[in-house]
């Protein structure tokens, strides 16, 4: 599985930026940064350069030393050597535990491939992934072992059910404890190798395997690198799921920078900014509706006086953005990532102060091209929406066993994203929804993403998703749900009230037509986000059961 | 070679390091710290203005040395004092190196200022590499320490170490320097056993300073130097004695002078220095 055809990536052409927009400036040179082949080279250098330094803290307080770390790595590692050939796949699905990431180099070192699933996944997303890849081993926790026994026949290859077990960080000793180490020194990994897998929740279909290679890994650290420096007092926090490449990010730019990553076992809004202060992090990295539920929490003297100097998110809510660098007295950089393209446009640093609440995902780094097309792939006009195309060395590798579907994404020799945005004169890029989620009312097109970012910042609201109803005179039209702050209910919150409050920031087209209150939590996506296919699945008729409609102001039951 | 003259005058910056009242009170707890303003976070141990430093410091030695460098002397000037809140910056320059017995010295200046440029310490570090023989010298010294010859006794004070001392500072100061955490890596440079971070001593001797000459009041201190003597191996029972010694005063600021040594008499800062406000 290693040997990937071209995925035909190879044909972007390095479009030639004018001179008037603007860029990120004192980047240093390309592969400045990490001037490494593989992340197993990272790993061992990391470790062997400042042994005793923490390479990750739990919020609870277990602390892995880098020396301890790639002890148990190589160790691991060697426990796999035999079980695990080159382009294997293994599929792991564990909680945030310091062993997540003891397997995830374990398997890589061997030039094996982490496949990875959610933790929370039950027998019919984690089976997809088990037939989709086909792996030889699984590595899971005891509370995710009856989900893989029940699944593992589907693959014909598995051979070994490896269960993290016991106290943290000694959960996979019971393997590990007599095996000869892998020496990472002398890993033979080459830089091509797909080393893992991440299903992508599309909007339609199946999820699918994006593969990423070291090359794919190597960028997205070297350009994050380059465009923040950090130093040996520096401490990322991690709050997203380990299952997601971005904590593994964080400890490979941790390692190359003599830094260390603070994790969060999950993201906790009481919990935050105590684990902050405590832990002494200097810098986040969020997604999803991490800032506005903070924003939703209670103020406190900790949220203030803390070390951390700037936070990197992926879809910053730009109704919030002012409060929030007011509040917490950091900047928040916007930041436009995908598995597929890794890190593919951030704020510029040095620009941060003046695109405050501009809601603007930056330019690209030096090395990635961004292309704003039509449906037909022709270049837009400055301003007009279009998908956004992306090209530059070490993007994914594809889709596992899809060739068709990564023949088509890849199309032209850049990867179609699925992203609506635009770009403005002077280069910035803003998000504008996916493809799949705008919702077309009478030829105009209504980005969900906007009209929910218009509600979240509603005092009383605590949740939204905005989704499109079909509908027989306008095609679509919006409706929107509601999770009020505990204490607030649809008789303090009215209907009339959240029109009233929308239509201060929305052109009237925009405005939603159906509202529905909910006191639930919504589901979520593996990735935090609201799971909107399951509030379309939910009822025949969305329009009914207990829905209020803008047209006759009344809820209809 | 060991040692390249060429690379005086080279300079160094660190990114922006901002404080909280959380690592200065996790600062003053690693040094069993007994002054509540400090103890609170209110405002740095004196000693927590090297933390910011370290590393363009350690960087500026790799890169001027691909020997063992031994932090030799150390000399702050404190223009006021740090805060939670302050955003700071550092530049590191290394400034000269000089020949000496046992080999050369590189003299490091850093000079810490908050984001709205205002000068929060300048320290100069003078570290010594061994079996270095230079015809002559390039740059400029560190500057002349204060002369007091001490007299009497001077009022001592004794702080026993905990075992987990060295751990404690390693975690506070982020200097995990294997030579101070395992016993092995010591070996590897001639100690028998782990050694006490030399700016761990400082800081203990400080408390010293603090309580008899600035009424437990970091802002009385304007300087604090010495030279680091002989390593305060990590043993069973260790422990620090710093006596302190009143002189002259000149102006608005005393000359305070005092030493540390360890449990088995050896000292390891002699020629300890501070001015303090009179």
């Amino acid at each position: 599985m290693s040997k990937q055809a071209s995925t035909g990536l190879d044909g972007y052409r390095q479009s030639k930026r004018p001179a008037d927009w603007v860029e990120h400036e004192n980047v240093p040179p390309m592969w400045s940064g990490v001037p490494h082949q593989t992340t197993i080279e990272i790993v061992a250098k990391g470790c062997a350069e400042d042994p005793y330094r923490p390479v990750l803290i739990i919020e609870d307080g277990l602390t892995i030393t880098r020396k301890d770390f790639l002890d148990r790595c190589q160790r691991f590692a060697g426990f796999l050597k035999g079980k695990v050939e080159t382009g294997d796949n293994v599929v792991v699905m564990l909680d945030n535990r310091v062993e997540f990431m003891i397997a995830l180099f374990g398997i890589i070192a061997n030039r094996g491939v982490l496949v990875s699933i959610a933790p929370s996944a039950q027998s019919f997303d984690a089976g997809h992934i088990v037939s989709d890849a086909q792996p030889v081993a699984a590595i899971c926790g005891m509370p995710q072992k009856p989900i893989i026994d029940g699944v593992r026949t589907r693959s014909d290859k598995l051979q070994h059910v490896i269960v993290v077990d016991g106290e943290e960080p000694d959960g996979l000793e019971a393997y590990s404890r007599d095996a000869e180490p892998l020496d990472f020194a002398n890993a033979k990994c080459q830089r091509e190798d797909v080393i893992t897998v991440y299903y992508t929740s599309g909007t339609s279909g199946a999820p699918k395997g994006c593969l990423l290679h070291h090359g794919w890994w190597l960028r997205v650290i070297d350009l994050d690198t380059r465009m923040f420096r950090r130093g040996w007092q520096d401490r990322q926090l991690c709050c997203l799921p380990f299952y997601y490449a971005d904590p593994a990010i964080q400890l490979l730019t941790s390692l190359v920078t003599r830094g260390t990553m603070v994790a969060m076992r999950r993201f906790s809004v009481s919990r935050f900014w105590d684990v902050v202060n405590k832990y002494d992090a200097t810098e986040i990295l969020s997604i999803a509706s991490v800032p506005a539920l903070l924003m939703k929490g209670d103020p406190g003297p900790s949220e203030h006086d803390h070390r951390i100097r700037l936070a990197i998110h992926a879809g910053l809510p730009k109704e919030l953005h002012a409060q929030m660098l007011k509040r917490y007295g950091f900047h928040w950089h916007n930041q436009y990532g995908s598995t597929e393209g890794g890190v593919m446009s951030r704020v510029p640093h040095h620009l941060a102060d003046e695109l405050v609440a501009t809601g603007t995902m930056g330019t690209e780094p030096p090395g990635v091209f961004i292309r704003v097309v039509d449906d037909d792939d022709e270049d837009v006009a400055i301003g007009q929406s279009g998908e956004a195309l992306i090209g530059g060395p070490d993007l994914y590798k594809g889709y596992l066993n899809r060739p068709e579907v990564t023949a088509e994404a890849n199309r032209g020799g850049w990867y179609h994203s699925g992203d609506v945005i635009r770009r403005d004169e002077r280069g910035l890029l803003y998000f504008v929804g996916r493809k799949k989620e705008i919702i077309r009312r009478s030829g105009e097109n209504i980005s969900a993403a906007e009209v929910e970012a218009v509600l979240r910042s509603h005092d009383k609201v605590l949740e939204v998703a905005v989704i499109p109803v079909p509908d027989e005179l306008r095609g679509e039209e919006v409706k929107a749900y509601i999770q009020p702050k505990p204490g607030e209910t649809a008789k303090s919150f009215p209907p009339e009230e959240v029109i009233a409050f929308c239509r201060q920031s929305l052109a009237a087209f925009k405005l939603p037509r159906y509202i529905e209150y909910r006191t639930q939590d919504f589901e979520r996506t593996p990735s935090m986000r609201v799971q909107k296919k399951s509030l379309i699945e939910g009822k025949q008729d969305l329009t009914k059961g207990g829905v209020w409609d803008r047209e006759t102001g009344r809820f209809h039951d | 070679m060991g040692v390249d003259v060429g690379k005086v005058g080279l300079e160094r910056d660190s990114e922006e390091f901002r404080v909280s009242t959380a690592r200065l009170a996790q600062f003053a707890e690693a040094l069993g710290d007994t002054i509540e303003a400090q103890r609170k976070g209110r405002v740095a141990h004196p000693v927590f203005h090297h933390v910011p430093v370290m590393q363009s410091m350690v960087e500026l030695l790799k890169s001027a040395t691909t020997k063992f460098a031994l932090h030799g002397e150390h000399d702050f000037h404190f223009h006021r004092a740090i805060e939670p809140g302050q955003r700071l910056y550092t530049v590191s320059k290394l400034i000269g190196i000089r020949p000496t017995k046992a080999g050369a010295t590189l003299i490091i200046r850093s000079d810490i200022a908050t984001h709205d440029e205002l000068k929060v310490s300048t320290q100069y570090s003078t570290c010594l590499v061994t079996s270095e023989k230079f015809a002559k010298a390039a740059g400029d010294p560190a500057p002349d320490r204060p002369v007091m010859t001490p007299e009497g006794e001077g009022e001592p004070v004794t702080i026993k170490l905990s075992p987990d001392q060295a751990f404690r500072y390693a975690e506070a100061a982020r200097d995990y320097s294997p030579y101070t955490l395992d016993t092995e890596a010591a070996g590897e440079l001639g100690f028998p056993a782990p050694i006490l971070h030399g700016m761990c001593t400082m800081g203990i001797a400080a408390r010293a300073v603090l309580g008899a000459a600035c009424q437990g009041d970091a802002r009385k201190l304007f300087r604090l130097g010495g030279r680091f003597s002989a390593p305060v191996l990590m043993v069973p029972g260790q422990l620090l004695t710093t006596r302190v010694w009143f002189g002259a005063v000149r102006g608005a600021r005393r000359l305070v002078a005092f030493e540390t040594t360890e449990m088995g008499g050896e000292l390891a800062i002699k020629l300890g220095f501070a001015e303090v406000g009179a």
